[in-house]
């Protein structure tokens, strides 16, 4: 049903990684483990007027997953590939494409905690305008460990705001480990929900979880704002990159990109390897 | 009537506190009157070990005052068990005095610097988990102010300290439902607070903040458990208690009674709650 959407997360790692290896940088498994929920979000989800720009608005506070916007934008046809790889080599003029306002370049991300205080501030703004846009916010899991999130959250469900939606990247890894072994974030769904959150938990490399989940709640059916708990494997798509602390922030050069091209795959009903056949998998690695 | 002297302890206190405060023409007195049960109970109630003889004395129980703006009362409690003489208490915020508004670490047995809410209780975490590294058994008690847990640097600590197993050490809430300019309730929910922590990783419980037998009750519980989450104890009690003239009332936060009139009716009122008991 939504193999579509499948074959565009798999040609969006294989730009992504195009892109990238030849840039020489950017976090490959933050981007990989976010990849389903920005297509959801950005392709499917929020809205867009009729000049392409944005009505809902779309904060990533996980600033260094910010690699994977450029394809997605790109598929989108906001900008072409001439632009695109001006942007990114080296001394190319990164901060022009706030010319463009596009989504998620709202502010510069990087510094972690910080997105979603600011996602609360325009969600409140739009509300004291009688907007009916929504807020998304997307956030990695161990961006949590900062304290700034939770005064955020108190924030967030003090002023009842009911459009705006959080999603966090729970990839269960951190920069250096496995978030449970540095600092245990588990419950984690109880955390929000003790905030006076509305929580709901999907897998997030799983359009059928994804997508009614993500269009159901921009219909503020409570006063609560919302968290969508995304459970994603750091690094999906290619095998021997997944799953494994310090691999943040790494990016496959030269030799090794070749392989990292050859191991990249396509999930979703049927797995295809750039390399070779198909075989039929279940969606988990 | 076990609890009277205790009752007593505290009635002196606040009498203390008074006096101190309209000495010096600042000091947080609400803050103060908030917690004086609690502070009386792990001073005087034989929970705490420490040896004002000797401030550095390693054996002792560490008692971090994270809410750092209710430091009269501290100041007072440590020269009434004797770590440093009366006399300083009449120089308190003043010239040539040794106290300042907020906690000094420069007062013997004061353990932080306090003042910058939500950073004593990442001190006493701190503390704990050196003791437990070096299997050592003192225990390190902390007081937060409910107004401090807007900091998110609070629930740092406590992802951290659930994280560490820090079960010697004993986290107190006191929990007056008013911060500085406003009802907690008001300004930004913290309720529903117990599963606030709950959901960190703690085990809770909730006590009435001004009642000598429940504080008890609950201590003993502390120092008999044996369980691997830490504990924290939301104590609920009511800003300025003692004083109905001061208490309850936002904006009451870090002054104290000035004019003739406040001062007279605070020093009447204060004894009469003391006749017929404070409760």
């Amino acid at each position: 049903m939504n193999e579509e959407l499948y074959e565009k997360s798999f040609s969006m790692r294989h730009r992504f990684l195009e892109l990238f290896t030849k840039a020489g940088y950017g976090h490959l498994t933050s981007a990989f483990s976010e990849t389903e929920i920005m297509i959801a979000l950005l392709e499917k989800v929020m809205r867009f007027d009729k000049d392409k720009k944005p009505i809902d608005k779309f904060v990533l506070s996980k600033g260094h997953g910010a690699g994977m916007l450029f394809p997605i934008l790109e598929d989108m046809g906001i900008f072409t590939m001439e632009e695109v790889e001006g942007f990114l080599g080296i001394g190319g003029d990164i901060m022009k494409i706030r010319e463009y306002v596009y989504p998620g370049f709202e502010y510069y991300g990087g510094s972690l905690g910080i997105g979603i205080g600011m996602a609360a501030g325009l969600a409140l703004g739009l509300k004291l305008n009688r907007s009916d846009a929504n807020v998304f916010c997307l956030m990695g899991d161990a961006e949590c460990y900062e304290g700034a999130v939770w005064e955020a959250m108190l924030f967030a469900a003090h002023n009842r705001l009911n459009n705006l939606v959080v999603i966090v990247d729970r990839n269960y890894l951190g920069c250096s480990d496995f978030t449970e072994n540095m600092c245990g974030l588990e419950p984690f769904a109880d955390k929000w929900r003790s905030c006076n959150w509305y929580v709901r938990e999907v897998d997030g490399h799983s359009y059928e979880e994804l997508l009614p989940a993500l269009s159901d709640m921009r219909r503020k059916k409570s006063d609560r704002p919302v968290c969508i708990i995304a459970d994603t494997v750091k690094g999906k798509g290619i095998e021997y990159l997944s799953n494994m602390p310090l691999r943040h922030g790494y990016m496959p050069v030269d030799a090794e990109a070749d392989s990292a091209f050859k191991e990249l795959c396509y999930f979703g009903q049927v797995q295809k390897c750039v390399g070779g056949g198909e075989k039929k998998i279940s969606n988990k690695f | 009537m076990e609890y009277r002297r205790f009752e007593q302890k505290a009635q002196q206190l606040r009498e203390e506190l008074l006096e101190m405060t309209i000495t010096a023409k600042t000091g947080h007195l609400t803050s103060s009157l908030s917690c004086i049960e609690i502070m009386t109970s792990l001073f005087y109630g034989g929970f705490m070990k420490y040896d004002p003889e000797n401030e550095n004395w390693e054996g002792r129980d560490y008692f971090v005052l994270s809410k750092g703006q209710a430091s009269p009362i501290l100041y007072l409690t440590l020269a009434d068990v004797g770590y440093f003489p009366k006399e300083d208490i009449r120089l308190f915020a003043q010239e040539n005095g040794k106290l300042g508004v907020h906690l000094q670490n420069s007062v013997p047995g004061s353990e932080i610097l306090g003042g910058s809410l939500g950073c004593g209780f990442g001190i006493a975490a701190g503390l704990a988990l050196a003791h437990k590294r070096n299997r050592e058994l003192n225990m390190t008690y902390t007081l937060l102010g409910d107004g401090e847990c807007y900091e998110g640097a609070v629930w740092e600590t406590a992802e951290f300290v659930a994280h560490n197993r820090l079960n010697n050490l004993i986290t107190i809430v006191d929990r007056n439902y008013i911060c500085a300019t406003a009802f907690t309730e008001d300004e930004l929910g913290l309720e529903p607070f117990e599963d606030k922590w709950k959901a960190f990783g703690f085990e809770t419980k909730r006590i009435d903040g001004h009642s000598f037998e429940k504080i008890f009750e609950v201590l003993r519980y502390a120092n008999s458990r044996r369980d691997t989450r830490p504990l924290v104890i939301v104590a609920d009690t009511v800003k300025g208690k003692g004083i109905p003239h001061v208490s309850d009332q936002p904006l009451w936060h870090g002054i104290t009674v000035t004019s003739e009139s406040d001062i007279e009716i605070a020093r009447r009122e204060l004894k009469e709650s003391g006749k017929k008991g404070v409760r």
